[in-house]
């Protein structure tokens, strides 16, 4: 883009459709595809020589399983159902996630306070959440809430820790001898470069929350996709198990690949070391 | 210390006592401490308050996790989980650095495998117990199984992360200074990759138990997982709690006690390798 000196918004935009149509022939001809068709085939052959007893679906199968699922508008239902229980606990989950964090990154006292706890939190299976909240509070919405939010607050609050510990003290002591209002510093020092740190919180917290509500839901809800893995667990179907969470696991990868990583990538685009690892 | 002539190997074992007589000072004099009590004392009165039989008291979780430790009971259960986690997860270790170093040393494998890892690392480990469950029954494939498929992808990332991280300059160098391959892999490909086997071993191992748990909830007549299903069946929360916290503890050891200082002490000679906790 040397060459434009005036660039007029015109010529960006061409620029930008090349561009796309560069990314998109990367994608279509990417590798990873040669991967997916061998399993593929790989699956179709020991489904054939497996078959019969109906263990082994084949692909063929399977997919006409999602299409028959997708096109009857259930899974719409369910995912419905399981998202709203998940954006509740997830919520919740941040809040607090943020508090603990904050706190540990900014006092010595509180980092030693809420320490175990966290570790405790982090190395928990998201099972034990799952069954005691199920035990506790039965079939209710504040079952898988509950498990959500002692599941995923841990990792909320480690990235925080780090985002916090990570500030800028020069930056914010000389905000202080120049006198410039609080609010302003929160809004120009503080949040700018908290936010890859809390972008990064949302993605990794997200992930161990959904898992955990799939889990809370297989063990007692009447309706969700955790719901409908346990009851296709229970009628033998493979087929319908692989069926809602391939499709399950697609929407979180595309939400998290789609949405939490670009916005990452967006927000520590002025910190290069931030941008490496994402 | 009033000796002129001064022991060399005194020093060192005294300022090592005064280290470790300060480390534990500051381990016992900590804020810790009051998170546990103040946890403890919230708990207690809540369960006492509530007065329900879903929510046991502390003092009954920790007799039930007397009772279980002392009839011997858990060390049994912990050998069964142990031995299917440690099977399934060295066929993960084989398979995942495998992947993982084709993956680092050729752009080509690293595009072929993508897709596959990060899907792996994706779905929910409840999918791989659900699945091999049904394919092997109570057989000690089913948890094997699900923990390879399930733990692989996380010792791949690791160890292929590892070999793009070697110092091709280095290599180089000691190929033109014809220094022997069984040499170079000894000295200088090995050293610079410990660190990330490790880190794919710790990763990878968390991931491990708590898969072959859930194998263990939905298809094992023994194994620790087992015996939090049992309590679930039976309501009975102090079990699941007392289990839960005995398996977390141990499996917490393994990775504070036994995997970070060894990751710590092979990756010492680098200081860039960052520290998470």
């Amino acid at each position: 883009m040397s060459v434009a000196v005036n660039v007029s918004p015109n010529s960006t935009s061409l620029a930008a459709s090349k561009r796309f149509a560069k990314s998109f022939k990367g994608i279509i001809f990417h590798k990873g595809w040669l991967a997916i068709l061998m399993v593929l085939v790989i699956w179709q052959i020991i489904s054939f020589f497996l078959g019969g007893r109906g263990l082994v679906p084949s692909p063929a199968r399977t997919a006409a399983t999602m299409w028959g699922v997708l096109a009857s508008g259930e899974f719409f239902v369910q995912l419905g159902d399981s998202l709203v229980r998940l954006l509740i606990g997830f919520v919740l989950a941040m809040t607090l996630g943020m508090i603990v964090g904050v706190l540990m990154g900014s006092r010595w006292f509180w980092n030693e306070f809420f320490k175990d706890i966290v570790i405790l939190g982090l190395s928990l299976p998201g099972l034990v959440y799952a069954l005691l909240s199920v035990v506790i509070f039965g079939t209710k919405l504040l079952a898988p809430v509950m498990a959500i939010l002692f599941a995923s607050y841990p990792f909320i609050a480690v990235n925080i820790r780090e985002g916090v510990k990570a500030l800028d003290k020069d930056l914010l002591d000389m905000t202080q001898a120049y006198k410039i209002g609080k609010w302003k510093v929160v809004q120009q020092v503080i949040i700018p470069s908290l936010l890859p740190h809390i972008l990064a919180a949302i993605r990794t917290g997200f992930t161990i929350a959904w898992k955990a509500s799939v889990l809370t839901e297989v063990f007692g809800a009447t309706s969700g996709i955790g719901y409908m893995i346990r009851f296709n667990f229970q009628m033998f179907a493979v087929r319908g198990i692989l069926a809602w969470s391939l499709l399950f696991g697609g929407v979180m990868i595309l939400i998290e690949y789609g949405i939490l990583v670009p916005a990452e990538r967006h927000f520590a685009r002025w910190r290069p070391q931030i941008l490496e690892e994402v | 210390m009033t000796a002129t002539a001064i022991n060399p190997s005194q020093i060192p074992s005294a300022t090592r006592a005064r280290r470790f007589a300060q480390a534990m000072k500051g381990f016992l004099i900590s804020p810790r401490w009051l998170f546990v009590i103040i946890a403890l004392v919230v708990w207690q009165t809540y369960a006492v308050f509530r007065n329900s039989r879903l929510i046991p008291t502390p003092v009954k979780v920790g007799a039930t996790m007397w009772r279980i430790l002392t009839s011997g009971i858990f060390f049994e259960q912990l050998a069964a989980s142990m031995t299917r986690i440690l099977i399934g997860f060295s066929l993960a270790m084989i398979l995942g650095t495998i992947i993982g170093i084709l993956m680092g040393s050729r752009k080509s494998y690293d595009q072929f495998f993508k897709a596959m890892v990060i899907l792996g690392l994706a779905l929910p480990g409840l999918i791989y117990a659900l699945i091999c469950v049904m394919f092997f029954g109570i057989s000690i494939l089913a948890p094997v199984t699900a923990i390879l498929a399930g733990s692989y992808p996380f010792v791949v990332i690791n160890v292929a992360e590892g070999v793009k991280s070697l110092d091709k300059d280095l290599i180089d160098m000691s190929r033109s200074y014809k220094i022997g391959r069984g040499k170079i892999v000894r000295q200088v490909i090995l050293p610079s990759l410990l660190p990330f086997i490790l880190a794919a071993i710790r990763n990878g191992f968390a991931i491990a138990w708590k898969i072959c748990t859930l194998v263990e909830v939905f298809g094992a007549v023994s194994g620790v997982g087992y015996m939090i299903k049992n309590s679930f069946d039976q309501y009975a929360v102090y079990g699941i709690v007392a289990w839960a916290l005995m398996f977390g503890g141990v499996m917490l050891l393994i990775e504070y006690g036994l995997l970070v200082p060894a990751e710590r002490y092979l990756a010492r000679w680098r200081p860039k390798v960052k520290q998470v906790i």
